[in-house]
């Protein structure tokens, strides 16, 4: 399989008063072409943030001290931004969290659509809005949806039309935040499967973030474990659910719902804060494996089976 | 009937929009002819739907926040405007609630201390070291040390930590009811768990929730009896295990088969088909007598637009559904 996005020590900080808030602090990963990669982590442990540092699109006081992004051999976070913005969208999209709520609300589909199809390319209206009907059509909505107002479509819907604008140009990477949050279950089932529709019919290779394991345990290929500004494990889906390594990927799955099975574990103890991660292991103070090396020393994730690779000194690695 | 705890008799809510003059006055039926009833033995009550179907509606009503237009809601056989009115004390002791989202409910200037002494002033709970002493036992029970908790604000706190303040509280005032509305929708996975343990250790305290959710997941999990609600219609109850392993209305069946199973080997097998001509977001204004679900249904017969059916009661679950007459 071919790499086509390679992140290397990515930091991702927030300046505060108190100090810089590590929301992502040393993730290494690759994307392959044509799959689809989840990211999966509970609230705060910098899913979102990792995505929009990859993307660039922080503002202030976000900062990245340090990191490399790779994309087809060119090391996008040194690019000018007038470079890197004519990637974005023709080359990697995003469909942000929320973006149900992030059409303008006076403005038609069909305008805002257009507009951020000609913002990045130079091609006439009339061929923009062929582009904006092809990819509504792509994912299953009717062209009259381009003269309609925002409100007058179900959250489900606009969140379809976002996913639609990502696609528009034909990007190789879409980035999607999580896209089914807060939606009903029939509209997150087809917006699932819409994404899914995006690999499947169009070869676009897609991330997504979310932090229910279940939508990833129904459309992803392989999946990354995101806990305190870190990645702890990295598997296929069926090598994650079946049999996780990490302590807190084994928490976390206990942890969730199911119709399946009417037990239910939490884990004990709380997420840590960003402006001071514990030392060692960062998931020690919760963990029930723990060892005396994990509160003095930082695993490093390194590869424990092909594909398979975790951050944790059960399985080695002093 | 009249020894159950809380019960709804033929409850309907209208909310009317206001407008100028007269464009745009229209009503809004909220709830129509909702009726059920929590027993008087402690259980847990889940009431599933999804959002703008109701349920937090019921929550104002069972509050006392809002008035039914039609129907009464009995609380130990008495009406709650008559419990408001005349024992508002011993009504809001006895019925108590946990609101959805831990960062709204605290006052940002207080302590989060004062949540718990506040309860202790107002219900005479305690008083000095005995109250200190309540205080603790309570933040105990619900998991937390009270060195780390008390003495802080609510912006040092994290949502989980908050929302089990909230639980403390009512550990520390052991209502009768508890209302929940949407409790852990805002918590992570790992503290969900733990969140709703502690409504089914309340159970064994005598204190019977009220579960508000839209995740059939949790309720499936805590709750002894389930109710299905859809545009302000009940359509489904029964017990958990009935109503989950053998849904009956096609509603019910419709969710399960689309909440996804974290298992890659059980990956849903079919699409969902979306008819591209009913894109329009239904606005909840119609007022038509028939099925709500009528619009979605596969089954939708002709009388199922414009009447609604009676509950039928099929092995331990009701449905109302014309399947099933």
């Amino acid at each position: 399989m071919n790499t086509i996005l390679e992140v290397e020590n990515l930091k991702v900080y927030f300046k505060t008063i108190l100090g810089d808030a590590k929301s992502v602090d040393g993730v290494s990963l690759k994307v392959f072409e044509g799959e689809i990669l989840g990211i999966a982590g509970e609230s705060g442990c910098g899913k979102s943030t990792l995505v929009e540092g990859v993307l660039k699109i922080y503002k202030p006081p976000c900062y990245i001290p340090e990191g490399k992004v790779y994309y087809k051999g060119i090391e996008l976070l040194s690019l000018p931004e007038e470079e890197f913005r004519r990637l974005r969208w023709k080359e990697l999209s995003y469909v942000p969290q929320g973006s149900m709520n992030s059409l303008n609300p006076v403005i038609k589909i069909e305008e805002q659509m257009i507009d951020g199809i000609m913002s990045h390319t130079d091609i006439s209206y009339r061929e923009a809005k062929e582009l904006a009907l092809s990819a509504l059509n792509s994912v299953g909505m009717p062209p009259d949806v381009l003269e309609m107002y925002p409100h007058e479509l179900s959250g489900g819907m606009r969140q379809r039309v976002c996913i639609a604008m990502s696609i528009c140009l034909n990007p190789k990477i879409v980035f999607a935040d999580e896209p089914i949050t807060g939606l009903d279950v029939v509209m997150q089932k087809l917006n699932l499967q819409t994404l899914g529709d995006l690999r499947d019919r169009f070869g676009i290779t897609v991330v997504m973030v979310a932090h229910d394991m279940a939508c990833h345990a129904e459309i992803c290929d392989r999946i990354c474990i995101m806990y305190a500004g870190k990645i702890l494990e990295v598997g296929s889906t069926f090598d994650i659910f079946s049999d996780p390594l990490h302590p807190y990927t084994k928490g976390l799955l206990s942890a969730v719902p199911s119709l399946e099975k009417r037990e239910l574990k939490g884990i004990p103890g709380l997420a840590p804060s960003p402006l001071e991660w514990p030392s060692g292991c960062r998931f020690h103070p919760r963990c029930s494996y723990k060892m005396k090396i994990c509160e003095e020393q930082e695993p490093i994730l390194k590869e424990v089976q092909p594909g398979r690779s975790v951050a944790c000194f059960l399985y080695g690695g002093e | 009937m009249n020894d159950s705890l809380l019960t709804f008799q033929n409850v309907s809510k209208v909310f009317r929009r206001v407008g100028f003059g007269f464009l745009g006055r229209s009503t809004v039926q909220a709830l129509k002819d909702v009726s059920f009833s929590l027993s008087s033995e402690p259980e847990v009550l889940a009431l599933v739907g999804e959002s703008g179907s109701g349920k937090s509606t019921i929550c104002r009503l069972i509050l006392g926040l809002e008035e039914p237009t039609s129907g009464e809601i009995l609380y130990k056989g008495r009406s709650i405007s008559d419990w408001l009115k005349n024992n508002k004390k011993e009504y809001i002791r006895e019925v108590q609630i946990i609101f959805q989202d831990p960062y709204e409910v605290y006052n940002p200037f207080y302590r989060v201390d004062r949540v718990l002494w506040m309860a202790i002033e107002k219900f005479n709970i305690a008083s000095g070291s005995e109250a200190e002493r309540l205080i603790y036992e309570s933040l105990e029970a619900v998991g937390l040390r009270p060195r780390e908790i008390l003495g802080r604000y609510p912006h040092q706190l994290s949502g989980g930590e908050r929302q089990r303040i909230m639980l403390s509280r009512i550990y520390l005032i052991k209502p009768r009811l508890l209302v929940a509305d949407e409790p852990v929708s805002m918590l992570d996975a790992s503290l969900r768990a733990i969140f709703l343990d502690h409504l089914r250790e309340f159970k064994k305290l005598g204190i019977s929730s009220f579960y508000i959710t839209h995740d059939l997941n949790t309720a499936y999990y805590i709750a002894d009896r389930i109710m299905i609600i859809y545009s302000g219609r009940i359509l489904e109850r029964g017990p958990t295990e009935d109503v989950i392993k053998n849904p009956l209305h096609p509603y019910t069946k419709m969710l399960i088969t689309s909440i996804p199973v974290p298992d890659p080997n059980k990956r849903w097998q079919d699409r969902v088909v979306i008819d591209v001509t009913k894109l329009q977001k239904v606005s909840g204004g119609e007022t038509a007598d028939g099925c709500p679900f009528y619009n979605r249904c596969q089954f939708a017969m002709d009388k199922c637009e414009n009447n609604f059916p009676i509950t039928k009661r099929v092995n331990n679950q009701e449905v109302n559904c014309f399947l099933y007459e």
